[in-house]
C-alpha cells in the first residue's frame, strides 16, 4: 500500500495530563496551547518534518477531538502526503477482541500492522509533553553507527532534580549499563527524554513477548527497556544539549511560557533553520492602542490591546481593555479581560472572560513564592470579583 | 446552490506607485500587515463559496504565484476546480495567431474564452485583484437573481480612486445604470469597485460581440455598448474599499486600518481573510519596547519605539530606533538609534545604524525592496 520507509515515528498522545488539572479536562495534554501560537504537539511533529522523517502515527486515547481537528490532514506540517504523513491511530474494536491503550508499549503493539505497510527499519517512540528541539536524524545516524538495538536521547539534569526522572548510566562508548526508573540515590545524572530509536525487528518480538506476559504493565520505562537492557541488547545514550522542558505542570507549564520571554533562553521560536508549525488562525495583526502599553511580552495575531502587558504570553484574538494591567500570565486564543481589571501570575484559559474591575491572581516575581491562577476554557469572572492566588476555576 | 466562476484581473500596475510596483503587480503589493492586496479578492470569493478562480496575469507575475502557489491557503487547491493561474498565451481561443498580450479586460477575457466555457458553474463573478475590501459576494449574488439583472454592478458611493483612473456609473430615475463615466476628470456619484456578476452564456457573448466589434475594454468598451438593450444594476457596497493609484493613497488607505471601527469592518470575523501562511512566531517586546497605536504582525522583534505605523511579519526595531508614521514590510530591519516618519519600507530593507529618514504625510518615501541604507 505504500512505500518502504527507513523509519517511521509513533507519537504518543493519549494521555490525560491530570497534573495540567482544568486544562486538560476536555483536550488531551499534547493539544494544551503553548508560546503564544502552538500547541505542545507542533514540537515534536516540527522536529520530525525538520529531520526528515515524514510519516508520524499519532496514538491518541484521552479526550481525542480537539486533538484530531487540529491535526486534520496535517497540512500545517506538511505532512499531508501521498505515502506516509500524519495518520491519526485511536485504538479500535477487532473481530474477536478490543481493547483501549493498557500502557505504552501495548499502544505500539496494537499498532503493529500499521507500522508495517511501511515495512520500517527504525522506528522513532515520541510523546507529546516536551517542549524541545531536537534533530532526529542525527540520533538515528548515531544508532545506526552503533549498530544499536535501542538509542535512548538523553539529557543531564541537576543531581537534586535526577529522582524525578528514568536515570541511565552508560560506558565511555555510551552503552548503557544500568537504567533506573526514578532512584532515591541516582548514580548518575543523564536522564531518559522519553524519545527511543528502536531496530524495528527487535522491537516487534519485545512488543510481542510483553504483551504474552500477563504480569507485564505494558510500559517502555518500566517493562520493555529494563528487559532489554537485562537480557544484553545493543543500548546506547544520546545526549541531547539545548532547551528540553515537561510542560506536564501547571507550575512547568508557566515557567517554559516565561522562559520563551526570555532573551537568553536557547530555544529560539522565530529560528527559519528549524521552524515550528502550527495551524495558523487567519486573524489580522495585532493592535497596540494609543493608551496600550506592552513590555516583556510576546503578543500574537489578532489580538488588541489598552491596557498594560508585561512579562505576558498572549495568543491570537486576546483583548485587553484600557487601564487592565496583565503580569506573568499566559492568556490563551480569545480571553477577554475588561477595563481595570488585573491578571497577575494566572493562566486564563481559551475564551475566559474577566468581568471589569476584577483581580485574578496574585504573586511575587520569586517563583517559588507565586502561585499560579488558572481558569478553565470559558470560564466567566465577574466584575469586580477577587479571585486568590492558585484558585483553579472550573 | 448556484454557484460561480471567480475571474480576477491581477496584471494592472499603477506607476503612481513608484517603487512599490516595480518588483510586483498592484494586485500583489504587500497591505495591511501581512496580506498582499489580492487576498481580499480571493478570500471574499472563497467565503462566497466560490471554487473556482481563475486569476488573469500579463507580466511581473514571479512575485503574484509565488504568494498564491497552489491556493491551499485559500482553501483553492482542489481536486475539481480551485485556482487556475492564468498568463497570457494559455489558450488559442479567440485570441489565437496574436503575437502580442492583451490590452484591455475584454481582450484579456477573449484570452481564456476556453476556461470559462469549460467551466461547470451557472455564474460568473469578474473582480479586480487590486481592489481591497470586505464584501459578501453571495448576497450580492442573491439580489442579481432575485432582481433578474442581466449584469449586477458593485459600486460605492465612497471616493476611493483617482477619478482619472476609475469608472463610474450613472443611474436613470428607474436605478438601473444608463452612463458609464469612464476615467473622467471629476469623479462621479457611483464609483464601480470593478465587481460585476452574470451568467457565464452571457459573458461568453460579450467577449464574442466585442472582438467582432474589435473592443479590447469591458466598461468603456463592450459595456458600454450593450448599456441600451441589457438591465446593468448596481449593487451599493458601504464597507471599506480601497484602491492604490498612488503612493500617497496606499499610505492612507494602510493608515486607516489603524481605525477600529474599519478593521471591524475590513478584518470581519464572519468573513475571515485569508493569506500565505509564513510560521513567524509571535512578536516580542523587550522591556524598552514602547509601542502606540500600531499594527503588528508577527514574528517582529520590537526594542524601540513606534507609533502610528504597520509594521509586517519579521521586523525587528533596535532599541533608540524610532517608527513613526510608517509602513515596515516584511524581514524590515531598523537598527539603533533610527529616527524615520512617513516612510514606507518595501520587503528586506535594512536601515542601519542612526540614520534619519523622513517624508512627509503627503508624500511619504518608498524604500526599495531590499535596499541596505
Amino acid at each position: 500500500m505504500y512505500g518502504k520507509k527507513e523509519c517511521i515515528a509513533m507519537l504518543l498522545a493519549g494521555g490525560q495530563g491530570s497534573r495540567l488539572y482544568v486544562l486538560t479536562r476536555h483536550v488531551a495534554k499534547p493539544a494544551v496551547p503553548f508560546g503564544g501560537k502552538y500547541r505542545i504537539i507542533d514540537f515534536p511533529l516540527s522536529n520530525c518534518v525538520n529531520s526528515g522523517i515524514d510519516t508520524v502515527g499519532v496514538l491518541t486515547q484521552y479526550e481525542p477531538l480537539a486533538l484530531h481537528a487540529y491535526i486534520g490532514s496535517g497540512q500545517p506540517w506538511d505532512l499531508d502526503r501521498a505515502s506516509g504523513g500524519v495518520h491519526i491511530l485511536p485504538p479500535y474494536m477487532r473481530s474477536k477482541s478490543g481493547e483501549w491503550y493498557k500502557g505504552t508499549a501495548n499502544a505500539i503493539f496494537q499498532n503493529i500492522p500499521f507500522m508495517e505497510q511501511f515495512d520500517p527499519e527504525y522506528v522513532l517512540i515520541l510523546s507529546g509533553d516536551h517542549i524541545y528541539k531536537m534533530d532526529y536524524a542525527k540520533m538515528l545516524d548515531a544508532h545506526k553507527k552503533n549498530g544499536a538495538d535501542c538509542t535512548i536521547a538523553v539529557i543531564d539534569v541537576p543531581l537534586s532534580e535526577a529522582r524525578r526522572f528514568g536515570i541511565l548510566s552508560a560506558d565511555e562508548s555510551g552503552r548503557i549499563t544500568k537504567f533506573v526508573e526514578k532512584p532515591a540515590n541516582p548514580e548518575s545524572t543523564l536522564a531518559s527524554m522519553g524519545i527511543y530509536i528502536f531496530t524495528w525487528k527487535v522491537l516487534r518480538e519485545r512488543l510481542i513477548a510483553d504483551e504474552a506476559d500477563p504480569a507485564s504493565e505494558n510500559d517502555f520505562g518500566k517493562n520493555i527497556i529494563p528487559g532489554m537492557l537485562a537480557d544484553g541488547c545493543r543500548m546506547y545514550v544520546h545526549p541531547f544539549e539545548g532547551y528540553w522542558k515537561d510542560v506536564g505542570t501547571i507550575d512547568s507549564l508557566w515557567e517554559a511560557n516565561m522562559d520563551m520571554l526570555s532573551p537568553d533562553c536557547p530555544l529560539r521560536l522565530n529560528d527559519p533553520s528549524w521552524r515550528i508549525y502550527s495551524r495558523n488562525p487567519a486573524s489580522p495583526p495585532h493592535y497596540i492602542a494609543p493608551e496600550g502599553t506592552v513590555q516583556h511580552s510576546m503578543i500574537s495575531e489578532g489580538c488588541e490591546i489598552a491596557g498594560d502587558v508585561t512579562a505576558s504570553v498572549l495568543f491570537n484574538d486576546v483583548r485587553v481593555a484600557r487601564g487592565a494591567q496583565i503580569r506573568y500570565s499566559i492568556l490563551m486564543p480569545g480571553a477577554v479581560v475588561e477595563e481595570d481589571a488585573v491578571v497577575e501570575f494566572s493562566i486564563l484559559a481559551e475564551n475566559v472572560h474577566v468581568g471589569r474591575g476584577a483581580h485574578v491572581g496574585g504573586g511575587a516575581i520569586d517563583p517559588l513564592g507565586s502561585k499560579i491562577t488558572v481558569a478553565a476554557a470559558g470560564v466567566e469572572i465577574a466584575a469586580g470579583a477577587e479571585i486568590t492566588p492558585g484558585a483553579m476555576l472550573d | 446552490m448556484n454557484s460561480m466562476l471567480g475571474l480576477v484581473f491581477a496584471y494592472r500596475s499603477y506607476s503612481g506607485m513608484r517603487e512599490l510596483v516595480a518588483p510586483r503587480t498592484t494586485a500583489s503589493v504587500p497591505f495591511g500587515g501581512r496580506y498582499r492586496a489580492i487576498d481580499f479578492c480571493l478570500s471574499n470569493l472563497v467565503n462566497a463559496g466560490v471554487t473556482d478562480v481563475g486569476v488573469i496575469l500579463r507580466d511581473s507575475y514571479q512575485s503574484l504565484m509565488d504568494h498564491v502557489g497552489s491556493g491551499k491557503d485559500w482553501d483553492l487547491s482542489r481536486k475539481n476546480g480551485g485556482l487556475f493561474l492564468l498568463p497570457p498565451f494559455s489558450y488559442g481561443g479567440e485570441r489565437q495567431n496574436t503575437a502580442t498580450t492583451f490590452s484591455g479586460k475584454l481582450d484579456a477575457l477573449a484570452g481564456v474564452t476556453s476556461y470559462i466555457r469549460h467551466s461547470r458553474e451557472e455564474y460568473v463573478v469578474l473582480a479586480e485583484g487590486d481592489c481591497v475590501t470586505n464584501i459578501r459576494l453571495r448576497e450580492v449574488l442573491e439580489r442579481h437573481i432575485e432582481t433578474g439583472a442581466d449584469i449586477t454592478a458593485v459600486c460605492t458611493k465612497r471616493k476611493v480612486g483617482e477619478p482619472a483612473r476609475s469608472i463610474y456609473f450613472r443611474l436613470d430615475e428607474d436605478g438601473r445604470v444608463c452612463a458609464i463615466d469612464s476615467h473622467p476628470q471629476q469623479a462621479g456619484e457611483n464609483e464601480s469597485l470593478g465587481i460585476f456578476i452574470m451568467k457565464k452564456q452571457l459573458l461568453l457573448e460579450l467577449i464574442q460581440t466585442g472582438r467582432a466589434g474589435d473592443m479590447v475594454h469591458f466598461e468603456r468598451g463592450i459595456l458600454r455598448v450593450v448599456l441600451p438593450r441589457l438591465r446593468v444594476l448596481p449593487y451599493f457596497h458601504e464597507g471599506y474599499a480601497a484602491r492604490f493609484h498612488n503612493v500617497a493613497m496606499y499610505f492612507n488607505n494602510s493608515m486607516a486600518l489603524l481605525d477600529p471601527a474599519v478593521r471591524r469592518d475590513v478584518f470581519s470575523r464572519a468573513n475571515p481573510i485569508r493569506t500565505r501562511v509564513r510560521d513567524s512566531a509571535p512578536t516580542y517586546y523587550s522591556d524598552s519596547a514602547v509601542v502606540r497605536n500600531s499594527l503588528i504582525a508577527d514574528g517582529c522583534r520590537i526594542e524601540g519605539h513606534v507609533e502610528n505605523s504597520i509594521l509586517f511579519r519579521n521586523v525587528y526595531v533596535a532599541p533608540g530606533a524610532t517608527v513613526k508614521n510608517c509602513i515596515v514590510m516584511q524581514d524590515g530591519q531598523i537598527e539603533k538609534n533610527v529616527f524615520t516618519e512617513y516612510i514606507i519600507a518595501d520587503k528586506r530593507v535594512f536601515i542601519g545604524e542612526g540614520n534619519v529618514l523622513m517624508g512627509n504625510a503627503a508624500y511619504p518615501v518608498v524604500i526599495a525592496k531590499g535596499s541596505r541604507l
